[in-house]
Protein backbone atom coordinates (compact mmCIF):
# COMPACT_ATOMS: atom_id res chain seq x y z
CA UNK A 1 0.00 0.00 0.00
CA UNK A 2 1.11 3.11 -1.03
CA UNK A 3 -0.78 5.71 0.88
CA UNK A 4 0.88 7.90 3.02
CA UNK A 5 -0.37 8.42 5.95
CA UNK A 6 1.01 11.82 7.25
CA UNK A 7 -0.16 13.18 4.10
CA UNK A 8 -4.27 12.22 4.89
CA UNK A 9 -6.98 13.34 7.11
CA UNK A 10 -7.84 12.35 10.44
CA UNK A 11 -10.23 10.13 9.14
CA UNK A 12 -8.51 9.17 6.41
CA UNK A 13 -5.48 8.26 8.61
CA UNK A 14 -7.89 6.47 11.03
CA UNK A 15 -9.22 4.37 8.24
CA UNK A 16 -5.61 3.31 6.78
CA UNK A 17 -5.67 -0.54 7.58
CA UNK A 18 -1.89 -0.10 9.02
CA UNK A 19 -3.73 2.17 11.47
CA UNK A 20 -6.85 0.61 11.40
CA UNK A 21 -4.58 -2.47 13.08
CA UNK A 22 -3.13 0.11 15.36
CA UNK A 23 -6.00 1.68 16.87
CA UNK A 24 -8.62 -1.02 16.86
CA UNK A 25 -6.53 -3.60 18.74
CA UNK A 26 -7.20 -2.00 22.00
CA UNK A 27 -11.35 -1.78 20.87
CA UNK A 28 -12.26 -5.74 21.28
CA UNK A 29 -11.61 -6.16 25.24
CA UNK A 30 -13.62 -3.55 26.22
CA UNK A 31 -16.44 -4.11 23.28
CA UNK A 32 -16.75 -8.01 24.58
CA UNK A 33 -16.08 -7.12 28.25
CA UNK A 34 -19.47 -4.89 27.83
CA UNK A 35 -21.22 -7.26 25.57
CA UNK A 36 -20.41 -10.08 28.00
CA UNK A 37 -22.29 -7.79 31.13
CA UNK A 38 -24.89 -6.96 28.61
CA UNK A 39 -25.64 -10.47 28.13
CA UNK A 40 -25.70 -11.21 31.78
CA UNK A 41 -28.08 -8.35 32.65
CA UNK A 42 -30.00 -8.99 29.73
CA UNK A 43 -30.51 -12.71 30.39
CA UNK A 44 -31.31 -11.98 34.32
CA UNK A 45 -33.94 -9.40 33.12
CA UNK A 46 -35.58 -11.89 30.69
CA UNK A 47 -36.29 -14.81 32.79
CA UNK A 48 -36.24 -13.92 36.45
CA UNK A 49 -37.54 -10.22 36.41
CA UNK A 50 -39.73 -9.80 33.45
CA UNK A 51 -43.42 -10.85 32.84
CA UNK A 52 -45.11 -12.65 30.76
CA UNK A 53 -47.06 -11.13 27.66
CA UNK A 54 -50.70 -11.08 27.86
CA UNK A 55 -51.34 -12.43 24.89
CA UNK A 56 -47.61 -14.59 24.01
CA UNK A 57 -47.32 -15.78 27.48
CA UNK A 58 -44.18 -16.89 28.39
CA UNK A 59 -42.88 -17.13 24.43
CA UNK A 60 -42.03 -13.68 24.68
CA UNK A 61 -39.03 -14.36 25.93
CA UNK A 62 -37.65 -15.06 22.92
CA UNK A 63 -38.48 -12.09 21.58
CA UNK A 64 -35.59 -11.22 23.26
CA UNK A 65 -33.10 -13.12 21.29
CA UNK A 66 -35.24 -13.17 18.00
CA UNK A 67 -35.80 -9.45 17.83
CA UNK A 68 -31.97 -8.41 18.45
CA UNK A 69 -30.97 -10.54 15.75
CA UNK A 70 -33.65 -9.31 13.05
CA UNK A 71 -31.93 -6.20 13.90
CA UNK A 72 -28.81 -6.82 13.19
CA UNK A 73 -28.99 -8.71 9.91
CA UNK A 74 -30.27 -5.48 8.80
CA UNK A 75 -27.80 -3.34 10.71
CA UNK A 76 -24.99 -5.60 9.19
CA UNK A 77 -26.38 -5.10 5.50
CA UNK A 78 -26.54 -1.57 5.76
CA UNK A 79 -23.04 -1.45 6.72
CA UNK A 80 -22.03 -3.60 3.81
CA UNK A 81 -23.76 -0.88 1.41
CA UNK A 82 -22.54 1.57 3.39
CA UNK A 83 -18.75 0.39 2.65
CA UNK A 84 -19.94 -0.86 -1.12
CA UNK A 85 -20.14 3.04 -1.40
CA UNK A 86 -16.63 3.12 -0.11
CA UNK A 87 -15.49 0.33 -2.43
CA UNK A 88 -17.06 1.86 -5.42
CA UNK A 89 -17.42 5.38 -5.48
CA UNK A 90 -13.19 5.99 -3.12
CA UNK A 91 -11.95 2.36 -3.85
CA UNK A 92 -11.20 2.22 -0.40
CA UNK A 93 -9.42 -0.96 0.68
CA UNK A 94 -11.06 -0.77 4.30
CA UNK A 95 -14.05 -0.49 3.08
CA UNK A 96 -13.93 -3.63 0.96
CA UNK A 97 -12.46 -5.13 4.13
CA UNK A 98 -15.45 -3.59 6.44
CA UNK A 99 -18.19 -5.50 3.82
CA UNK A 100 -16.02 -8.92 3.51
CA UNK A 101 -15.91 -9.75 6.92
CA UNK A 102 -19.55 -8.20 7.90
CA UNK A 103 -20.96 -10.56 5.47
CA UNK A 104 -21.04 -13.80 7.13
CA UNK A 105 -21.82 -12.05 10.44
CA UNK A 106 -25.01 -10.97 8.86
CA UNK A 107 -25.82 -14.60 7.24
CA UNK A 108 -25.40 -15.66 10.76
CA UNK A 109 -28.17 -13.07 12.34
CA UNK A 110 -30.34 -13.25 9.63
CA UNK A 111 -31.01 -17.22 10.29
CA UNK A 112 -30.81 -17.26 13.89
CA UNK A 113 -33.76 -14.56 13.32
CA UNK A 114 -35.56 -16.52 11.30
CA UNK A 115 -35.25 -19.78 13.13
CA UNK A 116 -36.13 -18.14 16.30
CA UNK A 117 -38.83 -16.34 14.24
CA UNK A 118 -40.12 -20.26 13.20
CA UNK A 119 -40.03 -20.91 17.57
CA UNK A 120 -42.13 -18.35 18.45
CA UNK A 121 -44.44 -18.77 15.17
CA UNK A 122 -45.51 -21.73 16.14
CA UNK A 123 -46.90 -21.42 19.59
CA UNK A 124 -48.44 -18.11 18.65
CA UNK A 125 -49.83 -18.72 15.37
CA UNK A 126 -49.98 -21.98 14.92
CA UNK A 127 -47.50 -22.76 12.47
CA UNK A 128 -43.57 -22.80 11.79
CA UNK A 129 -43.86 -20.78 8.18
CA UNK A 130 -45.68 -18.91 6.61
CA UNK A 131 -45.09 -17.21 3.38
CA UNK A 132 -45.65 -13.76 4.40
CA UNK A 133 -44.23 -10.06 3.37
CA UNK A 134 -41.64 -9.91 6.43
CA UNK A 135 -40.69 -13.37 6.69
CA UNK A 136 -40.20 -14.19 2.71
CA UNK A 137 -38.05 -11.10 2.82
CA UNK A 138 -36.27 -11.82 5.55
CA UNK A 139 -35.48 -15.04 3.53
CA UNK A 140 -34.46 -13.62 0.67
CA UNK A 141 -32.23 -11.29 2.86
CA UNK A 142 -30.72 -14.65 4.06
CA UNK A 143 -29.69 -16.25 0.07
CA UNK A 144 -28.70 -12.61 -0.48
CA UNK A 145 -25.87 -13.10 2.21
CA UNK A 146 -24.93 -16.06 0.95
CA UNK A 147 -24.63 -15.41 -2.68
CA UNK A 148 -22.39 -12.49 -1.27
CA UNK A 149 -20.07 -14.80 0.52
CA UNK A 150 -19.74 -17.09 -2.71
CA UNK A 151 -18.88 -14.22 -4.65
CA UNK A 152 -16.29 -13.68 -2.29
CA UNK A 153 -14.82 -16.70 -2.00
CA UNK A 154 -15.40 -17.68 -5.80
CA UNK A 155 -12.51 -14.85 -7.24
CA UNK A 156 -9.07 -15.06 -6.21
CA UNK A 157 -8.82 -11.37 -7.49
CA UNK A 158 -10.31 -9.78 -4.25
CA UNK A 159 -10.17 -6.57 -5.49
CA UNK A 160 -12.06 -7.49 -8.55
CA UNK A 161 -14.33 -9.42 -6.33
CA UNK A 162 -14.82 -6.68 -3.93
CA UNK A 163 -15.69 -4.33 -7.22
CA UNK A 164 -18.46 -6.93 -7.90
CA UNK A 165 -19.80 -7.99 -4.25
CA UNK A 166 -20.37 -3.79 -3.80
CA UNK A 167 -22.30 -3.82 -7.21
CA UNK A 168 -24.00 -7.12 -5.67
CA UNK A 169 -24.78 -5.39 -2.19
CA UNK A 170 -25.97 -2.30 -3.74
CA UNK A 171 -28.86 -3.63 -6.01
CA UNK A 172 -29.61 -6.16 -2.80
CA UNK A 173 -29.85 -3.21 -1.15
CA UNK A 174 -33.29 -2.91 -2.42
CA UNK A 175 -34.45 -5.58 -0.17
CA UNK A 176 -33.70 -3.72 3.37
CA UNK A 177 -36.85 -0.96 2.99
CA UNK A 178 -39.00 -4.44 2.32
CA UNK A 179 -38.23 -6.19 4.90
CA UNK A 180 -38.68 -3.12 7.45
CA UNK A 181 -42.00 -1.85 5.99
CA UNK A 182 -43.38 -4.81 4.50
CA UNK A 183 -45.74 -5.21 7.90
CA UNK A 184 -47.11 -1.90 6.68
CA UNK A 185 -47.40 -2.67 2.91
CA UNK A 186 -49.33 -5.96 3.33
CA UNK A 187 -51.42 -7.98 5.43
CA UNK A 188 -49.22 -9.99 7.53
CA UNK A 189 -49.58 -12.88 10.05
CA UNK A 190 -46.11 -10.38 11.37
CA UNK A 191 -46.98 -7.95 13.74
CA UNK A 192 -46.13 -4.42 13.15
CA UNK A 193 -43.10 -1.92 14.43
CA UNK A 194 -43.62 -1.83 18.11
CA UNK A 195 -39.98 -0.30 19.09
CA UNK A 196 -39.17 1.93 16.21
CA UNK A 197 -42.19 3.81 15.42
CA UNK A 198 -44.13 7.07 15.82
CA UNK A 199 -45.73 7.73 19.41
CA UNK A 200 -42.80 5.09 21.11
CA UNK A 201 -42.72 1.90 21.74
CA UNK A 202 -45.98 -0.08 22.36
CA UNK A 203 -44.73 -2.38 25.34
CA UNK A 204 -44.21 -1.88 29.01
CA UNK A 205 -41.03 -0.97 30.33
CA UNK A 206 -40.89 -4.14 31.95
CA UNK A 207 -40.66 -6.20 28.64
CA UNK A 208 -38.64 -3.26 26.80
CA UNK A 209 -35.79 -3.23 29.46
CA UNK A 210 -34.82 -7.01 28.56
CA UNK A 211 -35.84 -6.77 25.02
CA UNK A 212 -33.41 -3.24 24.75
CA UNK A 213 -30.54 -4.97 27.09
CA UNK A 214 -30.63 -7.84 24.44
CA UNK A 215 -30.18 -5.57 21.88
CA UNK A 216 -27.58 -3.49 23.13
CA UNK A 217 -25.85 -6.61 23.76
CA UNK A 218 -25.75 -8.42 20.42
CA UNK A 219 -24.59 -5.38 19.09
CA UNK A 220 -21.36 -4.82 21.27
CA UNK A 221 -21.08 -9.06 20.09
CA UNK A 222 -21.35 -7.44 16.34
CA UNK A 223 -19.07 -4.58 17.13
CA UNK A 224 -16.19 -6.79 18.75
CA UNK A 225 -16.57 -9.68 15.99
CA UNK A 226 -16.27 -7.20 13.51
CA UNK A 227 -13.59 -6.07 14.01
CA UNK A 228 -11.70 -9.21 14.89
CA UNK A 229 -13.15 -10.18 11.60
CA UNK A 230 -11.30 -6.87 9.79
CA UNK A 231 -8.38 -7.32 11.36
CA UNK A 232 -7.93 -10.96 10.19
CA UNK A 233 -9.14 -9.72 6.98
CA UNK A 234 -6.15 -7.33 6.57
CA UNK A 235 -3.86 -9.66 7.87
CA UNK A 236 -5.24 -12.54 5.24
CA UNK A 237 -4.50 -10.16 2.11
CA UNK A 238 -0.86 -9.08 3.51
CA UNK A 239 0.03 -12.59 3.60
CA UNK A 240 -1.28 -13.52 0.56
CA UNK A 241 0.54 -10.60 -0.94
CA UNK A 242 3.94 -11.51 0.38
CA UNK A 243 2.93 -14.62 -0.68
CA UNK A 244 2.61 -13.46 -4.51
CA UNK A 245 5.95 -10.83 -4.28
CA UNK A 246 7.80 -13.94 -3.00
CA UNK A 247 6.65 -16.32 -5.31
CA UNK A 248 7.26 -13.55 -8.43
CA UNK A 249 11.03 -12.91 -7.16
CA UNK A 250 11.38 -16.64 -7.30
CA UNK A 251 9.93 -16.86 -10.64
CA UNK A 252 7.22 -18.97 -9.63
CA UNK A 253 4.39 -18.39 -11.62
CA UNK A 254 0.83 -18.40 -10.27
CA UNK B 1 -38.73 -25.34 33.36
CA UNK B 2 -41.72 -25.29 34.50
CA UNK B 3 -41.14 -21.66 35.40
CA UNK B 4 -41.18 -20.83 31.26
CA UNK B 5 -44.39 -22.26 30.98
CA UNK B 6 -45.94 -25.09 29.03
CA UNK B 7 -44.26 -23.68 25.52
CA UNK B 8 -40.69 -24.03 26.92
CA UNK B 9 -39.20 -26.10 24.87
CA UNK B 10 -39.76 -23.86 22.10
CA UNK B 11 -38.28 -21.34 24.41
CA UNK B 12 -35.25 -23.12 25.01
CA UNK B 13 -34.95 -24.02 21.65
CA UNK B 14 -34.53 -20.82 20.42
CA UNK B 15 -32.12 -20.10 23.10
CA UNK B 16 -30.14 -23.28 22.51
CA UNK B 17 -30.04 -22.50 18.84
CA UNK B 18 -28.88 -18.59 19.36
CA UNK B 19 -25.92 -19.96 22.03
CA UNK B 20 -24.96 -22.71 19.06
CA UNK B 21 -24.69 -20.43 16.25
CA UNK B 22 -23.68 -17.45 18.41
CA UNK B 23 -20.70 -20.07 19.86
CA UNK B 24 -19.47 -21.40 16.21
CA UNK B 25 -19.69 -17.51 14.86
CA UNK B 26 -16.95 -16.95 17.45
CA UNK B 27 -15.18 -20.16 17.23
CA UNK B 28 -15.06 -19.88 13.44
CA UNK B 29 -13.98 -15.96 13.59
CA UNK B 30 -11.34 -16.61 16.33
CA UNK B 31 -9.76 -19.27 14.49
CA UNK B 32 -9.45 -17.76 11.59
CA UNK B 33 -7.73 -15.10 13.05
CA UNK B 34 -5.24 -17.14 14.80
CA UNK B 35 -4.68 -19.24 11.45
CA UNK B 36 -4.10 -15.72 9.47
CA UNK B 37 -1.48 -15.14 12.19
CA UNK B 38 0.44 -18.21 12.19
CA UNK B 39 0.79 -17.89 8.14
CA UNK B 40 2.08 -14.11 8.64
CA UNK B 41 4.74 -15.86 11.36
CA UNK B 42 5.53 -18.58 9.49
CA UNK B 43 6.58 -16.20 6.48
CA UNK B 44 8.46 -13.53 8.45
CA UNK B 45 10.12 -16.40 10.06
CA UNK B 46 11.11 -17.73 6.72
CA UNK B 47 12.42 -13.82 6.24
CA UNK B 48 10.25 -12.80 3.78
CA UNK B 49 8.69 -9.22 4.74
CA UNK B 50 6.02 -6.88 3.02
CA UNK B 51 7.30 -4.78 0.72
CA UNK B 52 6.65 -1.49 2.65
CA UNK B 53 8.98 -2.58 5.62
CA UNK B 54 12.09 -2.59 2.79
CA UNK B 55 13.78 -5.50 3.95
CA UNK B 56 12.97 -8.48 1.88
Amino acid sequence: MSINPAGMGFLSRLAHPGHFLAWSRGWIAPLSWIATALFALGLWLAFFASPEDYQMGGTVRIMYVHVPNAWLAQLCYAIMAVASIGTLVWRHPLAEVAAKAAAPLGAAFTAIALVTGSLWGRPTWGTFWEWDGRMTSTLVLLFIYLGIIALWRSLDDQGRAGRLVAVLTLVGAINIPIVKFSVDWWQTLHQPASILRAGGPSMPFSILAPLLTMTLAFTFLFLALHIVAMRTEIVRRRVDAMQRRHAAELGIEQ
Amino acid sequence: MSFLGEHWPYIAGAYTATLAAVAALIGWIVTDARRQKARLAALEAQGIRRRSDGTA
